[in-house]
């Protein structure tokens, strides 16, 4: 029988961080899928990156992760939002050529040292005295290792539906997962009931793109990765078409045809993703929505309707696509669907996420109860790296909310829980946002990936070489005086700015609104050479106001996050708690006071009683 | 936001009302740091307590932060951690008696740095910091219960829970400005409605008229709990104290023929028809001095600001002069009685402007009805009757915190600066609101935003 560190089951975006964390930080790892064709398939849109989402993806990348490799290696078009709301809510998105992306984490998944992956559907999970002990497939044969990590995404007996009609399925053309969740809830998991779901896919031969709206990638195309010098592969753009009344004539009629809306299907859908469905009921008064048309690859004329989530019978899918404009001849190439599937309560797992029952099981991505590849690719990665802590007798590595997106992720997940839908990264979940930008990710991260073992050298020497070199020139923009004289106020007129009344430094300028590298270097400070230096470090200065407001706040809460509760805690045993928070605290198992007191319920009072009980039995 | 958090709390120790010291608690990591900057030594220098023994008490002068006005003399008893009530450094400031003296030491604090202690925060405090028993927990646990829903329910439980409910409605509008900023920041994709600028500088501003509404109350709320304040303003010797001691009947005030001899100022609670009032004399000069008339007008201009009344006395025995008109345009537009007293000497003068003079003699007992029927016309009765009245410093600490997150907001909106500055100003001015309620959650916003627009694609 085989051997292992770890094992990690699943290979989609969760599974293959965890697997590559796991091995590049030197443990031996296994990695089984159901399919060796389908490692780093995108189930659902072809797309990386987002609000929130692309941040994530800097900060994977920032630790050592794959994923922003992954999609500027594959991507076919590139563009920044958000560009004039502020640095913080900046973010990257980018298409991704499906195949391509495929075939590059296959790649990257096979040659990478020490990690071997096999095709093998588990079924079950060793365990021997709550401790797992590996695992077993479908066909009996058996993997061992102290440390498994569980990516199953979206195929824990997941049921697929379209209109009346529904079958077992992970995914359209994937076999479910029928044995591991009913192990799980036989070992004592809360296992609850999650819904989502794709749209149709169209051949993109029958689309008239005529009239419709263009909508290019950026040039020069901004990449995630800060290992990433430049993309170099041309862009192809998406398109932008728009549903109408008849559209929605066609969707209303079909709506009792529609399991959301028949009863068949009971749990519920994100919010924040809706069936088409789902708009024209919640939103009856629009007269149009927005589609966007998404290409899934450059070698295929399979085009993703992004906006069309549907599960309505194939007929009426059919109907639907052809009342809107550029769509009127299109053909389905695969039909929309949606589908539900087992998810484990994350509230089951500790915040590096091994569970609390089961020793040295991991669960990470969508079987936690979150949404999106970001989502699962950040769970992954920490799964794995903390796999490989626990391995080595250390501590978790545990991310803070006021230095990552990963940490508000985690932290919600196993404070929170994730409620009645599926979890999704939003930057307003995170109240230290103007600290956490896409830009300084690398920054706030790196030194710590590198320290872990996973980032390599030459990479976080680059990095702390930026940070010197951006702490230089903030020295010398200090030491560049500025005076009010007539010629610098003739440039700052040019330029729509009010002119100065005394003389000051080029730093203090350049925090002001409306001062950028070209008015600097009009005043005779030039711009640095690397343009990320330059633009972090003025943001940095930009915001230093509210900055130093935010990091305030995070130092007052830091006596809350900072005060541990032991693990053995009794909760039961702790007088002047209400039974509801017991309760509350005990289904949590906070490890820290500050987690204590973001758990829903958990009232000041019950807070300032276990903080008297730890200064008793510490 | 949690509740408790490393910062520094101050509040009046002493009840509110009458008596002979006030004192001002300040409790917390910065507390020296706090009060360094409201203390002066007699030369008129900072008073740095950085490194001051623990329990070594010390006299010095109380004045507003960063060498603003002086306000009192006073004693400085500072208790180092561990050694105190509440386990962290804490410095007591034992003033003169009375509320306005109360009210400017606590204002002057939390201009200094402080944060106003909620309601049994020391306590808590105290047993966050190990000082008190775990076998008190269940008692002190209730108590904290207590005190925060005290919070909400302060001296009138009834009008608190207006406040409450206004406090909710305008969290409830500010959530959704929020979710209209958070939909335009988390999902740039969407299709939106436009013009989102105009409507939240139009929206920002109403909910700041309403904070702002909600917070002037705080001074009328202060006159319910304490007293309407009605001042008695004059130049040194005019009767001042003996007009107080003849309105409450009784020897309160050390009269003397000797210009300035009023120890400090008074107050006396003196029911009045269906009023409560509090009749205070104004700082007496202790010197006739220029220079320390000078800090007496000072201390008059204070007085007059935090009244509901001011009662002016002139001398009718003596001409009017340029120092009593020197007080007299400090009175301003507040409402104002017009005396002139010592009415039993022989009038040196019979009329100055436009106002009603009433006569006055206390050594002969003149006149008082009239003056306290004039004076009871003169209080504003509306503050009495309205069922909106923030009475905590807590609450409007909070309000204020708010009000200015609002203005901070609308200003980024009108100067098109990022959205994402206006989105955290706006979640400073929810959290404010927040700490006054005592909840929050992100949620709210993202249900907000998913049940206003239709994002998702």
């Amino acid at each position: 029988m085989s051997s292992f560190d770890i094992i990690v089951i699943g290979a989609g975006h969760a599974g293959i961080e965890a697997a590559l964390a796991g091995a590049r930080m030197g443990a031996s790892t296994l990695l089984l899928t159901q399919n060796l064709d389908h490692i780093g398939q995108m189930s659902c849109n072809p797309a990386i990156g987002g609000v929130g989402k692309g941040h994530l993806v800097r900060e994977i990348d920032a630790l050592g992760g794959e994923m922003g490799r992954a999609i500027d290696a594959t991507g076919i078009q590139f563009r920044t939002l958000n560009t004039r709301k502020g640095p913080a809510v900046r973010a990257t998105r980018a298409q991704a050529d499906k195949a391509q992306y495929r075939r590059y984490m296959k790649h990257v998944v096979e040659t990478t040292e020490r990690l071997a992956v096999r095709q093998g559907a588990v079924d079950r999970l060793l365990i021997e005295d709550d401790r797992v002990t590996g695992v077993e497939t479908e066909l009996g044969e058996a993997f061992l290792a102290q440390r498994v990590i569980v990516t199953t995404g979206t195929f824990l007996r997941g049921l697929m539906h379209i209109g009346a009609r529904n079958r077992p399925g992970g995914r359209a053309g994937d076999a479910a997962a029928m044995g591991l969740s009913p192990q799980l809830e036989s070992l004592g998991f809360r296992v609850g009931r999650l819904k989502t779901g794709t749209c149709p896919r169209l051949d993109a031969r029958t689309i008239d793109w005529g009239g419709l709206e263009v909508q290019p990638g950026d040039e020069p195309a901004p990449a995630f990765s800060f290992r990433t010098r430049e993309i170099r592969q041309p862009q192809i753009p998406c398109h932008i078409t728009w549903t109408g009344p008849a559209t929605h004539q066609i969707i209303r009629a079909g709506l009792d045809q529609s399991p959301i809306f028949s009863g068949k299907i009971k749990s519920r859908g994100p919010r924040y993703c809706p069936s088409i469905e789902d708009k024209i009921v919640r939103f009856a008064d629009r007269d149009r929505h927005q589609i966007f048309l998404e290409p899934e690859g450059r070698e295929t004329v399979e085009v993703y309707p992004n906006g069309l989530s549907t599960a309505l019978p194939l007929d009426v899918q059919y109907e639907m696509v052809r009342s809107i404009a550029g769509l009127e001849a299109a053909e389905i190439m695969r039909p929309g669907y949606a589908i539900e599937y087992d998810f484990v309560d994350p509230l089951e797992l500790h915040a590096s996420l091994q569970t609390k029952r089961i020793t040295g099981l991991f669960l990470a991505g969508q079987i936690n109860g979150t949404t999106g590849y970001e989502e699962a690719g950040a769970q992954g990665l920490m799964a794995g790296i903390n796999a490989v802590r626990d391995l080595e007798r250390r501590e978790p590595v545990l991310l803070k909310r006021s230095e990552s997106y990963i940490g508000v992720l985690i932290d919600d997940l196993v404070t929170r829980g994730v409620g009645g839908e599926p979890y999704r990264m939003f930057t307003s979940r995170a109240e230290h946002r103007l600290l956490l930008r896409e830009d300084n990710a690398d920054a706030r991260l790196s030194p710590l990936g590198h320290e872990i073992g996973l980032l390599d050298e030459a990479s976080a020497f680059h990095v702390k070489q930026r940070m010197e070199l951006a702490a230089t020139v903030e020295a010398q923009l200090k030491t560049h005086k500025v005076s009010a004289s007539r010629e610098t106020n003739r440039v700052l007129e040019e330029r729509g700015l009010p002119a100065l009344r005394q003389g000051t430094n080029a730093r203090e300028l350049m925090r002001r609104p409306g001062y950028d590298w070209e008015v600097l270097s009009a005043l005779g400070f030039p711009r640095p050479d690397d343009a990320r230096v330059a633009e972090s470090l003025r943001l940095d200065l930009r915001y230093e106001g509210y900055v130093g407001r935010q990091e305030e706040l995070v130092a007052r809460a830091a006596r809350l996050e900072e005060t541990l509760l032991p693990p053995q805690t009794d909760f039961a045993r702790i007088e002047g708690l209400s039974t509801e928070v017991r309760e509350r605290l005990d289904r949590v198992r906070p490890r820290t006071l500050g987690q204590a007191a973001r758990i829903p319920g958990v009232t000041p009072a019950a807070i300032g009683i276990l903080g008297v009980h730890l200064r008793r039995h510490g | 936001m949690p509740a408790y958090v490393e910062d520094t709390i101050a509040a009046i120790a002493t009840g509110a009302g009458p008596g002979a010291i006030s004192i001002l608690r300040v409790s917390g990591v910065a507390a020296r740091v706090v009060v360094s900057r409201i203390l002066l030594r007699g030369n008129g220098e900072p008073l740095h307590l950085d490194d001051t023994d623990s329990h070594r008490v010390r006299r010095a002068q109380l004045a507003q932060p960063n060498g603003g006005r002086a306000i009192d003399e006073c004693v400085v008893l500072p208790m180092l951690q561990p050694r105190s009530y509440t386990g962290e450094d804490t410095i007591e400031i034992h003033c003169h008696g009375g509320s306005l003296i109360a009210q400017l030491a606590l204002r002057a604090a939390l201009a200094a740095g402080a944060r106003a202690a909620r309601p049994g925060e020391f306590t808590e405090r105290a047993f966050l910091n190990g000082k008190l028993d775990l076998c008190q927990a269940e008692a002190v646990a209730d108590m904290i219960e207590a005190t925060s829903e005290a919070a909400l329910d302060t001296a009138r439980k009834q009008l608190a829970g207006d406040l409450s409910a206004a406090v909710l409605a305008a969290r409830d509008r500010i959530l959704d400005a929020r979710a209209l900023v958070e939909a335009h920041l988390d999902f740039p994709e969407e299709d939106l409605p436009e013009g989102v600028e105009s409507e939240l500088s139009t929206g920002l501003g109403k909910i700041r008229t309403s904070i702002l509404s909600l917070a002037e109350t705080y001074e009328r709320g202060r006159a319910l709990r304490e007293g309407l304040r009605v001042v008695l303003v004059g130049k040194p010797n005019v009767g001042k104290s003996s007009v107080l001691n003849a309105l409450l009947g009784r020897e309160r005030a050390l009269v003397s023929e000797e210009a300035g001899t009023t120890r400090d100022y008074l107050e006396e609670p003196l029911a009045l028809g269906r009023h409560q009032i509090l009749l205070c004399d104004t700082a007496g000069v202790r010197d006739a001095e220029g220079s320390v008339e000078r800090a007496g007008v000072q201390r008059t201009r204070e007085q007059i600001e935090l009244a509901d009344v001011v009662v002016f006395l002139a001398d009718g025995s003596q001409p009017l002069d340029r120092r009593d008109k020197r007080f007299m345009v400090e009175v301003g537009d507040k409402p104002t009685v017009w005396v002139r007293s010592k009415s039993d000497l022989p009038a040196a003068w019979q009329r100055e402007g436009e106002t009603t003079w009433i006569d006055v003699s206390a050594r002969a007992k003149a006149g008082l009805e009239k003056l306290t029927e004039a004076i009871a016309q003169a209080l504003p009765t509306s503050s009495l009757e309205e069922g909106l009245v923030v009475t905590n410093a807590r609450h409007f600490e909070g309000l204020d915190r708010c009000r200015k997150s609002l203005e901070s907001a609308r200003r980024l909106v009108l100067e098109h600066q990022e959205l994402e500055l206006v989105a955290s100003e706006l979640q400073h001015a929810c959290s404010a609101l927040d700490e006054i309620v005592g909840r929050s959650d992100v949620e709210d916003v993202l249900d907000r935003v998913f049940s206003r627009f239709c994002v998702g694609k």
